[in-house]
């Protein structure tokens, strides 16, 4: 009897087993100051239109504005006004749709710092307290990670643990799966191998409003630190160019030597050797300034690369037309299209979800 | 990835724990909520279903009494019919059984000679006399309450001589003559004839012999 099933009858199993073994939709959602980027990874479907497990692809991006003058000083409803434009403009998601949202939060809102096992408690409080007294009014979320493997230095990671429980809030609300909020270094770390086919001594994310580095090692991702803002008076009719902003580069590339002195200095006690000449991998929305990469470079008097996604596919450019200022940077005519390198923190987000969905079981929404 | 990679993944969440834990505290809730609608819709609408049923059946049996009740009566009322028919049958049967006799033509006889009297004058004659069945129905032809008598209500002239009961006893049909003054003497006592007072008696008496005829 079962050796004859009618055809439908199978056509109803498949149907049935199907949504169980759907795979995610990976989305990195960046919360940035005056702006959300979303990019979405999925697994892509070989030519007999079954998923492949390994085949990620970039299926989408869209981004829309926040309104808030990243110039002005932080308003007190800065966490509302996140909340509702995350609210009204985020990418509906279809009924059924297996979403996994990895969120990053804007880069004045995550304090880092760097701290020892046994002091480790005491930092927390210091951050509590840190949080507590600013426009968040809230304790602390802290996340840490050591900065070299196997050594007792770990980097602290905080935010404001009510904002990040109202952002994934917000986000699950309108349907996605929320599988964590990273700070956006740990995912332009991991990210870089797979998505831009390079392997970093360093990712630095350059935004006008402030950056940040973050070291990789053998493992994963080491010191991150934020970075001086840009202070310079940039119009919005201005055209960027690389002079105009080379004060702050300067000023930004001693911190960055610093850093690496630094970890350089950690590492060579360690077992886990830093490999000197792996290249400088910039991205965010400074990097796109034409000549760039090689001014740093030369200053620098290491490598650096411009975060390039290495893929095969890529989506049609359909990201909304936002009016940014100051970044009308001096691409031929696109006011407001995103590059790679602006994509770079949304992208790495949504393939940290790769770690997450697999992980994280049906925990999330 | 392995536990390690996985307990750091953990460590660099800044998403608080209480997101995932709060969102599983609802889906457990929203699950045993509606696991509990379920069960109270099933509870509910099978208590409805069962309602309605009762109530259906309750109105078909109701119109099934209704519809049987004359049948019933006409059942009761052919019962009652079949039964007396029954006793009338067994009536006939036993008048159909007995044979022929002339007790009651004897006795008659009987009292009318012993009743030739000129003082006396005779209202009302009451005879039984039980019925000799055939020998097949002899058993039902002894009847318990069909003892032989003889009741004569008549009017007696005061002044003359009576050997009316002298007379009855001496018929050798007629035994236990018992003469009595009837109970309603006060009312008869205006009633004449002729000239004289007429008394007015009672007789009771049994029949004796009730003999088949040869």
């Amino acid at each position: 009897m079962l050796t004859s099933a009618p055809f439908p009858l199978q056509k109803a199993m498949y149907r049935l087993s199907r949504p169980m073994s759907r795979r995610p939709v990976l989305v990195g959602i960046d919360i940035g100051i005056d702006r959300v980027q979303v990019a979405t990874l999925g697994y892509l479907r070989n030519a007999e239109g079954k998923r492949q497990s390994s085949m990620l692809g970039w299926l989408s991006q869209s981004q829309f504005p926040v309104a808030i003058d990243p110039h002005a000083p932080p308003p007190e409803d800065w966490v509302e006004t996140v909340l509702a434009a995350l609210r009204e403009k985020l990418p509906r998601c279809t009924d059924g749709a297996n979403n996994v949202a990895v969120v990053s939060l804007p880069i004045p809102w995550i304090h880092y710092q760097t701290t020892t096992g046994i002091e480790f408690q005491r930092s927390r409080k210091q951050c509590d307290a840190l949080f507590a007294s600013s426009l968040f009014h809230s304790s602390a979320q802290v996340a840490s990670w050591p900065l070299v493997p196997g050594a007792d230095q770990l980097n602290l990671a905080a935010t404001s643990a009510s904002a990040a429980y109202r952002v994934a809030e917000t986000i699950a609300d309108v349907g996605y799966r929320v599988a964590g909020i990273f700070p956006p270094g740990l995912a332009l770390v991991h990210a870089a191998p797979a998505l831009a086919m390079i392997r970093p001594s360093a990712v630095l994310l350059l935004e006008f409003s402030g950056s940040v580095i973050a070291m990789a090692n053998q493992r994963s991702c080491g010191m991150t630190r934020n970075l001086p803002a840009c202070d310079i008076a940039l119009k919005d009719t201005d055209q960027l160019y690389l002079d105009t902003v080379e004060p702050w580069l300067h000023e930004l590339l001693e911190q960055v030597t610093a850093t690496r002195r630094y970890v350089a200095r950690l590492h060579r006690g360690s077992d886990d050797p830093l490999d000197e000449n792996a290249p400088l991998l910039i991205c965010g929305r400074a990097a796109q300034i034409e000549g760039i990469d090689s001014a740093l470079a030369s200053i620098l008097g290491s490598p650096v690369a411009s975060w390039h996604y290495a893929g095969k596919t890529r989506p049609g450019r359909h990201a909304c037309q936002v009016p940014f200022s100051p970044t009308s940077l001096n691409e031929p005519g696109n006011v407001g299209d995103s590059t790679d390198c602006d994509l770079a923190v949304s992208l790495s987000l949504a393939y940290y979800g790769t770690h997450c969905a697999s992980n994280q079981g049906g925990g999330n929404r | 990835m392995s536990r390690a990679d996985s307990r750091l993944n953990e460590q660099c969440n800044l998403l608080p724990p209480a997101f995932h834990q709060n969102f599983r505290i609802r889906q457990s809730v929203y699950g045993w909520v509606s696991i509990a609608t379920l069960f109270s819709m099933i509870l509910v609408g099978s208590t409805v279903d069962a309602y309605c049923k009762r109530l259906q059946s309750r109105r078909v049996l109701r119109q099934l009494a209704t519809n049987a009740s004359p049948l019933m009566e006409l059942q009761k009322s052919t019962i009652a019919l079949r039964s007396e028919n029954a006793r009338r049958q067994t009536w006939c049967s036993l008048v159909e059984a007995v044979e022929p006799d002339d007790c009651a033509v004897q006795t008659l006889g009987a009292i009318a000679k012993a009743s030739q009297i000129d003082s006396l004058l005779i209202d009302s004659l009451h005879l039984r006399l039980p019925l000799e069945a055939a020998v097949t129905d002899a058993n039902r032809s002894v009847q318990p309450d069909s003892h032989p008598i003889v009741h004569v209500t008549a009017r007696f002239q005061s002044g003359a001589d009576l050997s009316w009961d002298d007379r009855l006893q001496a018929s050798d049909r007629i035994a236990n003559v018992s003469l009595q003054r009837r109970p309603d003497a006060g009312k008869l006592s205006g009633l004449t004839r002729g000239s004289g007072n007429w008394l007015p008696i009672q007789l009771t008496a049994t029949p004796q012999s009730t003999r088949v005829l040869p």
